[in-house]
């Protein structure tokens, strides 16, 4: 785990976890989000302050935003046409997505 | 009444209009032209509405005037119904005002829209946000910001603003929202309207656009708490297509609130210490202080209640939400649906990387770097990590204050609405303001906005009302009392 209370959010971070994300961004956004991101984590890293190693969830243990009842019979449902499921695409032709090549 | 021009349902509640369209003392039609004038003359002066279309409304009404003829069971006959356009709806766009979803047209509607059109409502347009949900003071949209009603200079609050500020100005009686932090209730005490965020999983979040799924959920705003518990009780149902959905019959909250004995004698309700601290305007804090008095009149024990590790929920919430937002909003891609780059890129990677730049707004891409930051390799344990351990202790402690009292009660937000320009610049600020809010969505629980006073400004005041899981009833039940004894003294509407 790295020592997160010498985290300094540098512009090649930046770059990374935007190529993570899958977002072209500028240099312009590249200055805004380091300075934006390095505030932000910062305020975060009062977690790392706190002595909840020890948080372990009981068995038992069970909250409101924790989902119960997951499961469900396996049923056979009707799914999306294929005019439909390409209603929204920018680019299509018969039945398929139209992408840019992907093996040269 | 008559069906003459003279008919005027200026404030009419949703409990009312529907009872007049049933019992055909109004038209629909009259109905539908009075909403429509009245939208056409104040949504664009509010930037309120991001889809709204008189042919719609019309062929909807003609359907409906059949149904009603038929004596068909119709609980919100006729009553118009503004949605967030983060909801749904197939034969409307479903922008999340965002530039991405510019010309999304869904397949389907969501869960809740079927049960309104079911219940005889009229989907009466779609209405303005923060980009996907992601904001606190719908200045984040695409379409442009939202008008707060009571001052056109500021924010109605987010994100969830445009819904709020159309039932304020009453463009419909009744509007849903969605709340993943807050987005009901800030904007619903900024406007001043009633706003509940039900229990996670109480209403189905199928056609509800992703945010960050484990603390979505969609609710109501209402002007009144009887028009609250008429909408809740129609998109309140058990879903199968949303694996998170609870159980159970329709609550029928109308009902029992019709029988709601006066007083509130033997009601424990608990005021949360920490969200009464620096930072709260004196404005807030006295109307809220007597709002507790009205209560205490009323029967209610008043108890101080602590719930330590909420000072911590901002940090939870913002790890939490940004990281599972870094996650969902990964489908757009350019190539199914949304936004596609007109760029000439070769490669697949860069159709997805130019696509999501140019479709995305600041703030959107914001969320995602932080949430993806979040989940690296090397950062998981000392962000994510740590914030879902806060997560189940923010829980643990509202259950720990809720073996001593039976309601929490606090401010929803710090201050009244701001100027429009006056945070935008400084998202940790504008996240700092979340923090009445935040611990609610972390937990589950059900929780409301009910308007309790004004500034000296003549801008909304709310307090927020807290509940157990599942204890809607409670809540309603306690703010309607309150809305009872206060009576017409809190009563304005904003001049527009």
């Amino acid at each position: 785990m790295a020592e997160v209370s010498e985290i300094e959010v540098d512009a090649s971070t930046v770059i990374k976890v935007a190529d993570l994300a899958n977002l072209q961004l500028s240099s312009t956004d590249v200055a805004y989000f380091q300075t934006q991101l390095s505030r932000i984590l910062k305020y975060a890293s009062e977690l790392n302050q706190l002595d909840l190693a020890s948080d372990t969830k009981a068995p038992s243990e069970r909250f409101a935003f924790e989902s119960k009842e997951l499961e469900r019979d396996d049923h056979c449902q009707a799914s999306l046409a294929p005019e439909l499921a390409l209603q929204n695409a920018t680019k299509k032709e018969g039945t398929a997505f139209i992408v840019p090549r992907v093996i040269d | 009444m008559t069906t003459t021009a003279a008919f005027h349902p200026y404030q009419l509640s949703a409990s009312e209009i529907s009872k007049l369209v049933r019992s055909g003392e109004v038209k629909l039609s009259d109905l539908a032209e009075f909403y429509l004038d009245r939208t056409r003359s104040i949504a664009p002066r509010l930037n309120s509405h991001i889809y709204f279309d008189a042919n719609s409304v019309e062929s909807q009404i003609s359907v409906l005037g059949e149904r009603v003829k038929a004596g068909e069971d119709l609980p919100m006959a006729g009553v118009p119904v503004l949605v967030k356009d983060n909801i749904c709806t197939r034969d409307m766009p479903t922008t999340c005002a965002s530039r991405m979803l510019k010309n999304f047209r869904p397949t389907y509607d969501a869960f809740v829209v079927e049960r309104l059109r079911k219940a005889g409502a009229i989907i009466f347009g779609k209405t303005n946000l923060d980009e996907f949900a992601m904001g606190s003071s719908n200045e984040n949209s695409s379409f442009g910001p939202v008008y707060n009603p009571w001052d056109l200079t500021r924010v109605p609050g987010g994100s969830s603003g445009g819904s709020a500020a159309a039932v304020a100005a009453d463009l419909a009686p009744v509007a849903l929202g969605s709340d993943t932090g807050g987005s009901i209730r800030q904007p619903a005490a900024f406007c001043g309207v009633y706003g509940l965020k039900p229990t996670y999983g109480a209403v189905s979040r199928y056609g509800l656009i992703s945010y960050a799924s484990s603390l979505d959920q969609i609710g109501t705003f209402a002007r009144s708490v009887i028009d609250t518990a008429m909408v809740y009780d129609v998109i309140a149902s058990h879903d199968p297509r949303d694996s998170t959905s609870r159980r159970g019959s329709s609550p029928e909250l109308i009902n029992s609130l019709a029988h709601l004995k006066s007083g509130l004698k033997g009601l424990r309700i608990g005021i949360v210490t920490e969200l009464f601290g620096s930072g709260l305007d004196e404005s807030v804090n006295s109307s809220i202080r007597d709002a507790v008095r009205v209560f205490q009149s009323m029967g209610a024990e008043i108890h101080d209640v602590s719930v330590p590790s909420l000072r911590h929920s901002v940090s939870s919430y913002y790890l939490i939400a940004t990281a599972e937002a870094s996650a969902n909003l990964a489908r757009y891609d350019g190539i199914r649906f949304g936004h596609r780059t007109t760029e000439q890129v070769n490669q697949l990677k860069e159709v997805y990387k130019y696509s999501r730049q140019e479709g995305f707004g600041r703030e959107v891409k914001q969320r995602i770097m932080l949430g993806t930051f979040a989940l690296s390799s090397g950062y998981y344990d000392a962000y994510y990590g740590k914030a879902t351990q806060m997560r189940r202790q923010i829980a643990r402690d509202f259950n720990l204050a809720f073996e001593r009292v039976d309601v929490l009660l606090s401010p929803v937000a710090p201050t009244t609405a701001f100027k429009i320009g006056e945070k935008i610049d400084d998202p940790l600020t504008m996240y700092l303001g979340d923090i009445c809010t935040l611990g609610v969505n972390l937990a589950g629980l059900p929780a409301m906005s009910v308007p309790c006073g004004y500034d000296h400004q003549n801008l909304p005041i709310g307090m927020q009302l807290i509940g157990r899981p599942l204890s809607e009833k409670e809540l309603l039940t306690t703010a309607l009392a309150y809305e009872n004894e206060v009576g017409s003294s809190l009563k304005r509407q904003p001049a527009l």
